[in-house]
């Protein structure tokens, strides 16, 4: 076991998929962590050395990411919907935001617009 | 009804594929790569073919087996898998022996090995092998590297070169150099575990007599055998310790023999990696350390102070043009065989750093076999009973034909590897 940003790790898991297992990390971001610390893009998580596996938990500890990062995109949400604008209500009612039509085909609008969004 | 039993062949055909899938998919990433890359050089099923003499010392010496199939010996075969001569893709798998033609090209490389040994002032020979895919290039490397360790040479062979260079194995930064380059620890030490297996008797026989800095261990009067072993057992350790038994294998020395250094798939090191640096820009293949190396040897910037042969080989199948690589080559035979070529594009950049690993390299250019060595061949085959075939001259000459003007991999494929082949067609 790997420990990543206080969080077990499987070691035979690739570190790129470990780091794209936070919310807040894609693909890119995931590139860029690996490219920084000399981290092929086929390494396990438990073949990284201690200095390399420090420089991922400092680099991870100083970004916005899973829960931290929630907060912040429900507290956007927030802000719209108390100041009464068009893209709050939107949130609020579940639909659209972006002028996108409602007649059908917006089920991602009803799963992830709301003012407590989940992620 | 037949129908119906052509379904269900079908049918049990692809259970039997899905099967097979389903067992591949229980193997772990390395083993599966063990399993597809695993070399199979015997093949019970086969004849033994008698009467092909075997490749010793003095056959190579004598130099009558020129246009003759000859069978490597058990030892060799030992030392050639040691160094990952032998290709998985290579029909070794069909023969109850590894055996092979020597063609008149492997001749003038035993003559060129001949050549260096003999002489009196040491002289490092670099050619590149090029010619059209499957029609031996490979093989001839394999041939070179037997002949090398048969006249008891030094052998180092870059094996997989594509595995350095695909971004699947670590690598790190070495500190102050610029342009900054990279090691790959686990490919030296890789390497040093291959010179250690395939050259032990003549390493064990050599001491160390130089002094290296780098070394942080005690090494005085230590074999460069033992060396090796310290470097594949130390991931750390093995880069520098690879520096210093080059350095002391190629310091000027009556008693160290020459070295051949050999890269297969050599057009897979002339351009960038798949590695990146933090700015997410490719690293260049030539910044890596062992391939920087080979290039230096290649390039004629570093000579091999006994004596020896830097030899490497491209791939023709299946990758993409590097056009620096291609037109270097190109312009290269030209000049050889008096001739003049097209200019570099005008408006295309062309990569420097392929351009100075090839300056003044020999380029050697692989044709298909003469209809006298295919006949050779062929009749090897039909002998092993993998071909059912009366071989004579008019099956000879189609076969040929068909083959592209006597393509060795292509005779194989329309021969041996073709089920249609085995049974004998209407003519025969």
């Amino acid at each position: 076991m790997v420990l990543l940003a206080g969080i077990n790790m499987d070691g035979a898991q690739l570190a790129k998929l470990a780091l794209q297992s936070f919310y807040g990390i894609g693909p890119s971001v995931s590139q860029k962590l690996l490219a920084r610390n000399y981290i092929h893009p086929l390494a396990k998580l438990s073949s990284l050395q201690d200095k390399q596996l420090e420089s991922l938990n400092n680099a991870l500890a100083s970004m916005k990411i899973e829960n931290d990062l929630r907060r912040e995109i429900r507290g956007n949400i927030a802000r719209l919907r108390d100041l009464g604008t068009y893209r709050g209500r939107r949130h609020a009612m579940g639909l659209p935001v972006r002028g996108q039509r409602t007649r059908c085909q917006n089920s991602s609008a009803t799963k992830l617009n709301k003012v407590d969004r989940r992620g | 009804m037949n129908t119906a039993g052509k379904g269900a062949k079908k049918k049990k055909q692809a259970a039997a594929v899905a099967r097979a899938k389903w067992q591949k998919m229980q193997l772990r990433g390395d083993q599966r790569r063990q399993v597809r890359r695993s070399v199979i050089l015997t093949n019970d099923n086969a004849l033994e073919v008698h009467g092909i003499p075997k490749l010793e010392r003095k056959a190579i010496e004598s130099l009558e087996i020129e246009g003759k199939m000859v069978r490597l010996m058990d030892s060799t075969v030992d030392q050639l898998r040691a160094v990952e001569a032998f290709k998985h893709n290579q029909g070794w798998k069909y023969f109850r022996h590894p055996s092979m033609i020597m063609t008149k090209a492997a001749v003038k490389m035993v003559n060129t090995l001949k050549r260096i040994t003999d002489g009196v002032e040491p002289e490092t020979v670099r050619t590149v092998v090029i010619g059209e895919t499957t029609c031996g290039k490979s093989t001839l490397l394999l041939q070179a590297i037997a002949a090398a360790f048969l006249k008891g040479w030094i052998v180092l062979n870059l094996p997989n070169s594509i595995d350095m260079v695909n971004a699947g194995i670590e690598y790190a930064p070495v500190p102050n150099t610029s342009p900054v380059q990279y090691q790959q620890k686990t490919y030296s030490a890789l390497l040093l575990t291959q010179l250690a297996t395939a050259n032990g008797p003549l390493l064990s026989k050599m001491q160390t007599t130089m002094s290296h800095p780098n070394l942080t261990f005690p090494y005085a009067n230590s074999t460069l055998k033992r060396l090796c072993d310290l470097g594949a057992q130390n991931n750390e350790m093995a880069w520098p310790i690879f520096r210093a038994v080059w350095a002391e294998l190629t310091k000027p020395s009556p008693t160290t023999p020459p070295i051949l250094y050999t890269c297969d798939n050599v057009n897979e090191l002339m351009k960038p990696s798949a590695y990146v640096d933090p700015d997410l820009k490719p690293i260049h293949a030539h910044d890596l350390l062992h391939v920087a190396h080979f290039m230096e040897h290649l390039s004629g910037a570093q000579t091999l102070s006994n004596g020896g042969m830097v030899l490497a080989a491209p791939t023709a199948s299946g990758t993409s043009d590097i056009p620096t690589f291609s037109h270097c080559l190109r312009v290269i035979e030209a000049q050889q065989n008096g001739h003049t070529t097209k200019g570099w594009h005008p408006y295309k950049k062309a990569d420097e750093r392929v351009i100075r690993s090839l300056q003044g390299v020999e380029v050697l250019r692989l044709n298909g076999l003469d209809k006298e060595e295919a006949r050779t061949i062929l009749n090897y085959y039909a002998a092993s009973g993998m071909l059912r075939n009366l071989v004579d001259e008019k099956f000879v000459a189609e076969k040929w034909t068909l083959a592209g003007n006597g393509n060795v991999g292509q005779l194989e494929k329309l021969t041996v590897r073709t089920s249609s082949a085995k049974a004998p067609s209407a003519y025969t």
